[in-house]
């Protein structure tokens, strides 16, 4: 147990290191990570828990084959979602299907910080507010969601979004100011000015 | 939290005997797109030195004497396949440095402006260096359909109908006449009526372009005489469609000729000895 904690409170490039070494170590990147990555996955579109599993074990796979191409430069956080992302993505065009929004778990902060950035502080009910823009989230395109998710659910930087998604930090902006002008646009029109 | 998800990973990976790919694989992969980026940027700064060598020669100044207006000459006059040409290499130098490790932190107009102005850069250094003229002498002597690809000014200045004619001198019969071999390999017999500013300028065996007049069958007045240099080693390849004659010719073979001696050696290639 006491490996396991030691293990635990090591930096992620450590643990990169480590399973170089020895593949059992993979597994605390894996714990350490599928929490994040399952609930990233959702929030992308990826709907069934069957496939959420199964991309999960995909994306590990892909992450322990290229461990090597880790960038100590980068974050290991904003390299394994640009990988989760990748999958996703690609997993989407096999089975040619639009990615659908998950209906978002009400009660994320994310929510409280995403309607105070489109103006929507003012409704006072909390719980409403969250179910207008679940819903409007789930009418908007793709890229545009998954901006919104990366910045307001999972929290990420600019410069952690420009890794994930490959895109210049500028972009990465203005892909947020349009994407939340979309979100705006999909609310049903009384409850915007 | 999928239930024993970490082991079902570990177990396919000892199961499928997995390892990490080398770091050396990566390495390869970012110094080959480098190296296929540089590739794009000589390649790409090598059609610009063409295009400088064939711009600095495609006599824009005399597009009222050649019967176009200023823009037409330069529509006509472009060096397309160098535009197209540049513009390929151009996206794939694009391509390569958007494509490294780090190239996303670039927005595509920045990539595309600086593989712009580090092809003209370099292309600049070429010509400077005359790499332009040297490729356009290689494609000139060797590349098939030449006149018709890779340089437009053949096909401008092949009008003799016009009062455009380009060609190589076979011979000079005598100081004020020359006979000349157009592209398509028609003798054009060509009397010239000014005083030429250099007297060397006709030189048989090499390419002159001549602004006249057509005054008869393959028969030309020329006007102006001029050098040619973007194309010039086209012209030198140029045959004759004359059958081959007998190595023991010694006659006059045909109009134009009086003063000279028209021979083909065994491989049926022009040899021309001028009477002094």
């Amino acid at each position: 147990m006491d490996g396991i904690a030691t293990n635990l409170e090591l930096e992620d490039s450590e643990l990169v290191r480590l399973s170089l070494d020895d593949p059992d170590k993979f597994s605390y990147i894996i714990n350490r990570y599928q929490e994040k990555l399952a609930r990233y996955l959702r929030r992308l579109g990826v709907r069934n828990e069957e496939d959420v599993k199964d991309l999960l074990q995909d994306i590990f796979l892909k992450v322990y084959l290229n461990l090597n191409e880790f960038d100590q430069a980068l974050k290991f956080s904003s390299w394994i979602y640009r990988v989760a992302h990748n999958q996703a993505i690609n997993s989407y065009r096999k089975k040619q299907v639009r990615p659908e929004a998950h209906s978002f778990p009400i009660d994320n902060v994310g929510f409280d910080i995403l309607a105070d950035n489109i103006a929507l502080d003012e409704i006072s009910d909390k719980h409403l507010r969250q179910e207008l823009i679940s819903k409007a989230l789930e009418k908007i395109s793709v890229k545009h969601r998954e901006v919104l998710v990366l910045k307001f659910f999972e929290d990420k930087s600019y410069e952690e979004i420009s890794d994930i998604l490959k895109k210049p930090a500028g972009t990465v902006a203005s892909l947020l100011n349009r994407s939340k002008k979309s979100l705006k646009n999909a609310l049903p029109e009384n409850v915007v000015d | 939290m999928f239930l024993n998800l970490d082991q079902k990973v570990i177990e396919k990976i000892k199961y499928e005997s997995m390892v990490p790919k080398p770091r050396w694989h990566f390495i390869l992969k970012e110094v080959l797109i480098w190296l296929f980026g540089a590739l794009s940027l000589l390649v790409g700064a090598m059609a610009v030195a063409v295009m400088v060598y064939l711009s600095s020669n495609n006599d824009l100044m005399m597009h009222a004497q050649l019967g176009h207006s200023l823009i037409g000459y330069l529509i006509l006059s472009l060096p397309y396949f160098w535009l197209i040409f540049l513009a390929l290499f151009l996206w794939f130098l694009f391509y390569n440095i958007k494509h490294s490790k780090k190239g996303y932190h670039y927005s595509v107009y920045l990539i595309a402006i600086a593989a712009i102005i580090a092809s003209i850069i370099l292309g600049l250094v070429f010509s400077f260096v005359g790499v332009g003229q040297k490729i356009d002498d290689v494609l000139a002597r060797q590349a098939p359909l030449y006149d018709r690809v890779f340089n437009p000014h053949v096909g401008m200045w092949s009008r003799a109908d016009e009062g455009r004619l380009a060609g190589l001198v076979i011979a000079r019969p005598d100081k004020n006449h020359f006979i000349l071999l157009d592209r398509d390999s028609g003798e054009w017999y060509v009397a010239q009526v000014t005083d030429l500013d250099d007297d060397n300028l006709i030189v048989v065996g090499q390419p002159l372009r001549v602004i006249g007049e057509v005054t008869g069958d393959h028969e030309f007045r020329a006007d102006q005489i001029f050098p040619v240099k973007p194309g010039r080693e086209f012209f030198k390849r140029l045959q004759t469609n004359h059958r081959p004659l007998p190595a023991d010719f010694e006659g006059v073979p045909e109009r134009g000729f009086e003063l000279g001696k028209v021979l083909f050696n065994d491989e049926g290639k022009l040899m021309i000895e001028v009477r002094d």
